[in-house]
């Protein structure tokens, strides 16, 4: 599973991180810290990896399997 | 010293607009407010980062969208428990949650919620939307007239939320919507009993919820419910007030929304017209109404120690409002803002808010708004304000609203058997 994020789109809500720190950070001013790139999410973290995505205002986050 | 340097030199004179004094005598509520609007927010954003207001037992009002982005994100010094308006403590109405909580408690709820109002979830509602907005529509159609609020405007969220969301019958519908509509926008000694009303039908709603099996909805996703910061799984009340949050949330602010875009589709045809030739066109313009019509005025927060707001001391205890409807006006942020300009690019919509407590209905909010303005264009292509009328704005402390909408049109054909 991965997670695309989208840096047009991230504004640094926050949302992301609180609902599922193990899977997304964020920097000091609240963006996401892998925006504009794709992550691979860890065996066992896909449901947090979701979790996170719908938590995100702007759905800047795209889980895909 | 001449009156025009006067002016220039003491900012407090550059805030008297319609007779008060904005930056020290702000009133939220104030009519001096609501009837110069534009001007009054182009005052603050030009001179007034902190503004000072006595009414409601005295409160702080922010206006600048990068202020309020701020503030929102640092919730440790921001808390939201003291109430999103003034007067809030120390009494027994019920509470909103999650917009009254502080993370991590505020964030459990959020992360339990959010699976029901993204962008997915909430695509799947269409059909209801459109079905209950064209049922609405047919009620008024033959007339070539109407107000749009009360024919259209204050019952579509209502329908939406009781139909789509939690599947409560419509026969209870003109009951709750008096009660939540007496809560948000009523007299404010009157508001606590109308939040009571809501509470006392929504908690009877969910006892008998709980005793049928689980439709797997956002009802049941409540009753569910998550652990406080005691690691105890959350009371009874709290899902009450999860649930009145939810409703509240989402009626008025979503009917001063759909007022505001028939508004835009009366008063500006070319763009009316350019839309109905390429739809695509709905869902930018629907955001930028958004911006244009933000429903909510204001939201507060309490200062946990003593700080400060751009150079402006904040004693602990102090409620600074958050002025979003103004923060979605900030020049600094957008263009020419007091004009509506569907090519607009909003990469935020301050009129949702900011940080943690950013509406959760936002998608639900938008696809109502994109739904009426494609209904419109497509069923009443020729609405007008009836002639010599113009909407009026009035102001609550927290929502915006849009008091009345006479329209006319071409009276067309009803479209559905009338339920």
């Amino acid at each position: 599973m991965k997670a695309i994020i989208d840096s047009a789109l991230c504004a640094a809500h926050g949302l992301c991180a609180a609902t599922a720190p193990e899977v997304y950070d964020i920097d000091d001013d609240g963006y996401n810290v892998a925006a504009g790139t794709t992550v691979e999410i860890p065996a066992g973290q896909e449901a947090a990896a979701r979790r996170g995505a719908a938590a995100c205002p702007e759905a800047a986050i795209q889980v895909v399997e | 010293m001449t009156t025009t340097e006067d002016n220039a030199a003491t900012p407090d004179s550059a805030g008297t607009i319609g007779g008060r004094n904005h930056f020290t005598d702000f009133d939220l509520d104030s009519k001096e407010f609501s009837d110069n609007f534009d001007e009054v927010v182009d005052a603050v954003h030009a001179g007034c980062p902190v503004a000072r207001s006595e009414a409601l037992g005295g409160y702080w009002v922010v206006s600048g969208f990068d202020e309020i982005r701020r503030i929102e994100q640092d919730w440790e010094t921001w808390t939201s428990t003291d109430g999103y308006e003034p007067n809030r403590l120390g009494d027994d109405n019920a509470r909103l949650f999650p917009l009254e909580l502080d993370p991590p408690y505020q964030t459990r709820w959020r992360a339990l919620l959010g699976d029901f109002f993204s962008p997915r979830a909430i695509r799947s509602k269409k059909a209801g939307v459109e079905a209950n907005a064209n049922a609405l529509i047919d009620r008024f159609i033959e007339a070539g007239e109407c107000d749009f609020i009360d024919a259209f405007a204050a019952h579509l969220p209502g329908r939406v939320f009781f139909s789509t969301m939690l599947g409560v019958p419509l026969d209870d519908l003109p009951y709750l919507q008096a009660a939540a509509d007496q809560a948000v926008r009523g007299p404010f000694e009157t508001r606590g009993e109308g939040w009571n009303k809501v509470g006392a039908y929504l908690d009877g709603y969910m006892k008998q919820r709980q005793q049928e099996e689980p439709r797997g909805d956002f009802v049941d996703a409540i009753l569910q419910g998550v652990n406080t910061d005691d690691g105890e799984p959350a009371p009874w009340h709290h899902k009450v007030f999860v649930m009145v949050d939810m409703l509240a949330g989402g009626l008025a602010t979503t009917s001063i929304l759909l007022a505001g875009i028939a508004d835009f589709l009366a008063t500006h045809p070319e763009d009316a017209a350019r839309i109905k030739a390429d739809l695509s066109l709905v869902p930018n313009a629907v955001e930028e109404c958004l911006r244009y019509y933000a429903s909510i005025l204001a939201l507060g927060r309490t200062a946990t120690k003593d700080t400060e707001i751009e150079g402006c001391p904040i004693k602990k205890g102090d409620m600074v409002m958050l002025g979003f409807a103004a923060a979605a006006r900030d020049p600094r942020h957008y263009d020419d803002p007091h004009r509506i300009k569907i090519d607009r690019k909003i990469p935020t919509n301050m009129a949702f808010g900011y940080g943690p407590h950013r509406c959760i209905g936002s998608h639900l909010a938008r696809l109502q708004g994109q739904v009426a303005m494609e209904l419109l264009l497509e069923r009443l292509p020729d609405l007008k304000l009836a002639p010599g009328t113009k909407p009026t704005y009035s102001h609550s402390t927290v929502t915006r609203d849009i008091e009345n909408l006479h329209i006319v049109f071409t009276p067309g054909p009803r479209v559905g058997d009338g339920t």
